[in-house]
């Protein structure tokens, strides 16, 4: 044996080298591309984030390439609050989105950092790791990874460039570290938009109901006598439920749009706010600005209602200040447009002869119950839930 | 000379062995892909959104806005054995990120089904009672169960099938009657069996299960659905005698061929 290895050393190492090279390879995985290493003495230990969300409510879908961090929701935190993202280091996603307005600004249209007036409402960020139909009001953004990215360069809102906004972050004196505890990376050169956008969306995923509104309270957690009279009404006509209840109320339709667990479908809808001659005419064309579909055209995503009370004005473009106001719209049985939602034309009870049928709409009582149920989905806990305020005050 | 050719082909053995990605099992019985389009037509045209179809005796123009649909249980038949495809799925023909009017062609892919012959498909339509029972919270977001936008709380109910539609009823060029046909419950939930060779092999062709939406508003006696008097199942007096109508429909509205 001896006597083989010296003869044939040579031959042997030779073989042990391509074997070797042949098994690295193959190898599938892509080994990162070292760089300088500054924060490679920083440890990485990341740690996994459990959400906390109602019992009642649905599994939350997490991307496989953006798991739940300790410190990437910390990081995204920081990221969400920090006007370092934009342009003039005067505005951040929390400018828009505010814990108090449940995530909105409770403005109808908002202000850049140029002064320029926005061009639709900002929507409640509330539950809205379960929007898995589209984000922004026309669903343009697949996923809260790429919606995090649109603002920052959006000339009417922060008005930066990603480049620059990177370039800050790398210079930083807090950022560098906090990116290499959640996503390891070894130098600060590593930073990237990316990133960024994916730790904003860990953030973003945490912002989940508490599951103690008054309605959750009396709908899944079995306290039943915690309606009065008047959100019992409402509540029965937001489920078009009278029949099931043996009651007699009209029908509301709301939960048609704005039903299920979540108070949202998430899905694009004609709710008949403009009166337009052709689909052509509507001054925000709406969905059809993603999906290019000409019969999409004055559709808009139907928000969760949850906090509804608390994120006033209402509507795509913040038209109506008040929920009367709004539910004072959806009693006027819709506008005509041919991809009008059918159950706007279907509020209130049928009026017996006409042809087709005319609804009647709700009267004041029926209006009120309605917003009192709808004042029974707030849920203070949410927004005085101490681990979503802003962490530089 | 010889130990060096050896050598070299050890090698090569140890190099081509580490490229190896995984490890085969040899199949204990011969299974296939079957492939299962769900297809919507209106009187055997494609289904598309917003088109002007034909209702009625009197013909008038009738538009489609929505069509979508749970299945529970799809099983192929072999005599009295049973090859269960799928416990549920949701076919959505015109969803809202659709960049065309017209329905989709919804494809399944049911991999290693076992070959043969079959001697048909039994097909649930709505969600079976033993998961209509339960609700979005239940399942993961990989079923089609998770759907969230589909669970009426108010029924405790999944919506077995929307139906959206508008109507001309009386030909005056203004599509003002609305038909909103939501079907749920458990009490409507149907099955059908469909008799049909299906073949399962390596080059088999797909299976077609077409829905025409004609006939389910076709009644027994030959006359249409009064969708003018009826429009909507969620808040008219027989809703449910409605919905069980037209779930019990689809047996005759399904198409299956291959």
């Amino acid at each position: 044996m001896t006597h083989f290895f010296n003869q044939y050393r040579i031959w042997v190492v030779a073989c042990i080298l391509v074997g070797t090279w042949g098994i690295n390879a193959c190898n599938k995985e892509d080994t990162p591309v070292k760089s300088s290493g500054d924060l490679l003495s920083i440890p990485y230990a990341p740690q996994t984030y459990t959400i906390v969300k109602p019992s009642h409510f649905p599994e939350i879908d997490i991307p496989t390439n953006n798991p739940m961090t300790v410190e990437g929701v910390q990081l995204g935190r920081r990221l969400f609050y920090d006007p370092l993202l934009s342009a003039d280091s005067t505005m951040s996603c929390s400018s828009c989105h505010l814990p108090n307005g449940s995530f909105t600004d409770n403005k109808a249209l908002s202000k850049g950092i140029d002064g320029i007036t926005g061009r639709r409402s900002a929507m409640s960020l509330l539950n809205v790791a379960y929007a898995n139909n589209g984000l922004f009001w026309d669903g343009r953004s697949a996923t809260l990874e790429d919606q995090a990215l649109k603002p920052v360069e959006d000339p009417i809102e922060m008005h930066a460039k990603w480049v620059n906004v990177v370039e800050k972050l790398k210079n930083h004196k807090d950022y560098p570290t906090r990116f290499r505890k959640a996503f390891g990376i070894s130098d600060r050169s590593e930073i990237t938009k990316e990133l960024a956008a994916k730790a904003i969306a860990q953030f973003e995923r945490i912002l989940i109901s508490s599951g103690n509104s008054k309605y959750d309270r009396y709908n899944f957690k079995g306290e039943s006598n915690l309606f009065d009279d008047e959100e019992l009404d409402g509540f029965i006509m937001f489920n078009d439920d009278a029949l099931n209840q043996g009651v007699s109320l009209p029908d509301a339709q709301c939960f048609h749009c704005h039903g299920g667990l979540l108070n949202t479908g998430n899905k694009y809808f004609n709710n008949g706010l403009d009166s337009v001659g052709t689909l052509d005419d509507f001054k925000d064309s709406g969905r059809f600005q993603a999906t290019t579909n000409p019969t999409d055209k004055g559709k808009f995503r139907a928000p969760t209602l949850r906090n509804i009370a608390m994120s006033a004005p209402y509507m795509h473009d913040g038209r109506f200040k008040t929920l009367k106001e709004v539910i004072d719209h959806y009693s006027k049985n819709g506008t005509g447009a041919s991809n009008e939602d059918p159950f706007i034309r279907q509020i209130g009870y049928p009026i017996q002869g006409s042809n087709p049928i005319k609804y009647t709409g709700l009267n004041e009582y029926q209006k009120n119950a309605v917003i009192k149920f709808l004042e029974t989905l707030t849920d203070p806990d949410f927004v005085s839930n101490p681990d979503i305020q802003n962490p530089f005050q | 000379m010889n130990m060096r050719i050896f050598i070299a082909f050890f090698c090569s053995i140890v190099l081509f062995a580490a490229c190896k990605d995984k490890e085969t099992t040899t199949p204990t019985e011969l299974t296939a892909d079957l492939n299962i389009t769900f297809k919507s037509n209106y009187n055997t045209q494609r289904l598309i959104k917003y088109k002007n179809y034909q209702y009625g005796a009197n013909n008038y123009p009738l538009q489609f806005s929505r069509f979508t649909l749970f299945l529970s249980d799809v099983t192929l038949l072999k005599g009295t054995a049973e090859t269960l495809l799928t416990e549920s799925a949701y076919l959505d023909f015109m969803p809202d990120n659709a960049t065309s009017d017209t329905s989709l062609f919804l494809a399944y892919t049911f991999k290693s089904v076992p070959q043969g012959t079959y001697t048909g498909i039994r097909i649930g339509y709505g969600v079976k009672p033993s998961d209509n029972g339960k609700n979005p919270a239940d399942f993961p977001p990989s079923s089609p169960l998770y759907n969230d936008n589909e669970y009426w709380l108010g029924w405790k109910s999944y919506i077995f099938s929307k139906i959206e539609a508008q109507g001309d009823a009386d030909n005056n060029g203004q599509f003002d009657h609305f038909m909103i046909y939501h079907c749920g419950g458990s009490k409507v939930y149907k099955t059908f069996n469909f008799t049909q060779p299906i073949e399962v092999t390596a080059t088999s062709k797909p299976l077609t299960v077409d829905f025409d939406l004609r006939k389910l508003f076709i009644m027994d006696d030959g006359r249409y659905y009064n969708m003018v008097t009826s429009p909507a199942t969620s808040n008219n007096r027989d809703s449910l005698r409605v919905a069980n109508d037209i779930m019990g429909k689809f047996g005759n509205a399904t198409q299956v061929s291959q």
